[in-house]
């Protein structure tokens, strides 16, 4: 059994407006808590919260009977700034360090309160400690910082590297593109540890999946401070005191996708993952 | 009696707005090709535009802001359907 760190995204294009109304799982994402087979624990934990609306604020919850309550449960607020001159109006609204249960097989449910027309996304982490049939390639803040600060000779780099994504026309996930579309600069054979990105405009999130994710989607939420998005899986792993920083293999960077979903269709993105050579093979 | 004069009352120059739309260009780098290329949309093909907002000042088009084209038209899209009745 291995941990997973994997996203759920859910959209509704035109809202009624004026109460809530259900978002849906965007695609290969489920609003099913995956079956742990232990019911007495949880099965993971919903570790950050992002939202955003094409034109007006709006809010959000995440109910179910297990999950605060079959009401209302985790209920937010998302403003939203008019006189940011940018496409969408995306904000982080959970707490940095408070990660909250979900329980085997639980079905969550999204909904949000917005204006008639709009439309609206909203995502979340989800942190599975013991995950049946699938494992990623995870690292801990210690060994990435030491890897970075200390370098091997010659060949410990940091790079950056740029991908250009477009997030779909509908509020679901956009085209996936392969990570060396059109930046192919990785070393082969060598392990990086993604530690951060940054993008030139914001997009509620960002996925990447590949054989070192699993094939599973690792969120990246595309905020547009990008003093929270430069060391994302840095600080993920800190606050939490455990392994969050994605490993990424060169060999896989061909078999290695990254799309993006959000509510305003903001067009072609460039993305750029920070990417830190490791000297030595990860072994887990 | 003098009352004072508020700053709506006191005058000044006024200039004319314009929204405009346009291409903005974006570039990126192809490593393999060895050429800076145009970005485009994964679905439409389309490169990326943006709306800008010019002030003309002295004869001279000041742009105050851009905002996202993809973005603006979401709004006219959901707009135009509210005003339609859905």
């Amino acid at each position: 059994m291995a941990a997973l760190m994997t996203c759920v995204n859910t959209f509704k294009q035109s809202l009624t407006g004026g109460s809530f109304e259900a978002l849906a799982a965007a695609t290969k994402d489920s609003l099913q808590v995956v079956a742990t087979g232990d019911p007495g624990t949880p099965a993971g934990w919903i570790e950050e919260v992002w939202a955003s609306n094409s034109a007006h604020k709006m809010e959000w919850e995440i109910f179910s009977q297990r999950f605060g309550d079959n009401q209302n449960g985790w209920r937010g607020q998302l403003m939203f700034n008019p006189t940011v001159t940018t496409s969408n109006k995306m904000q982080l609204t959970a707490p940095r360090t408070v990660d909250i249960p979900v329980w085997s097989s639980d079905t969550l449910n999204v909904s949000v309160n917005g204006t008639a027309s709009d439309n609206a996304n909203l995502g979340y982490q989800i942190y599975y400690q013991n995950f049946l049939g699938s494992e990623q390639r995870l690292a801990p803040y210690s060994l990435v910082e030491s890897a970075v600060k200390n370098g091997i000779s010659g060949n410990s780099r940091v790079l950056g590297i740029e991908v250009t994504v477009t997030p779909g026309t509908t509020g679901n996930y956009g085209t996936a593109v392969a990570l060396n579309a059109n930046d192919d600069r990785l070393q082969a054979d060598y392990d990086y540890a993604l530690i951060g990105y940054t993008c030139d405009q914001p997009v509620m999130c960002f996925g990447i999946s590949g054989p070192d994710t699993g094939q599973y989607r690792i969120p990246m939420p595309g905020f547009w401070d990008a003093r929270h998005t430069s060391d994302w899986f840095l600080q993920q792993s800190r606050w939490r005191g455990g392994a969050r920083v994605p490993i990424i293999n060169a060999n896989n960077k061909a078999g290695t996708f990254l799309d993006g979903i959000d509510p305003g269709n903001p067009g072609a993105t460039k993305l750029s993952l920070y990417l830190a050579q490791l000297p030595t093979k990860f072994t887990g | 009696m003098a009352t004072e004069e508020t700053p709506a009352q006191s005058g000044g120059d006024s200039f004319p707005l314009t929204f405009k739309k346009q291409l903005t260009g974006d570039v990126h780098w192809n490593v393999a090709n060895g050429r800076w290329e145009t970005i485009t949309h994964a679905e439409t093909g389309e490169p990326n535009s943006e709306y800008v907002l010019l002030a003309t000042i002295d004869g001279v088009d000041v742009p105050l802001a851009t905002y996202n084209a993809g973005g603006i038209e979401t709004i006219i899209k959901s707009q135009k359907s509210l005003q339609q009745g859905g």
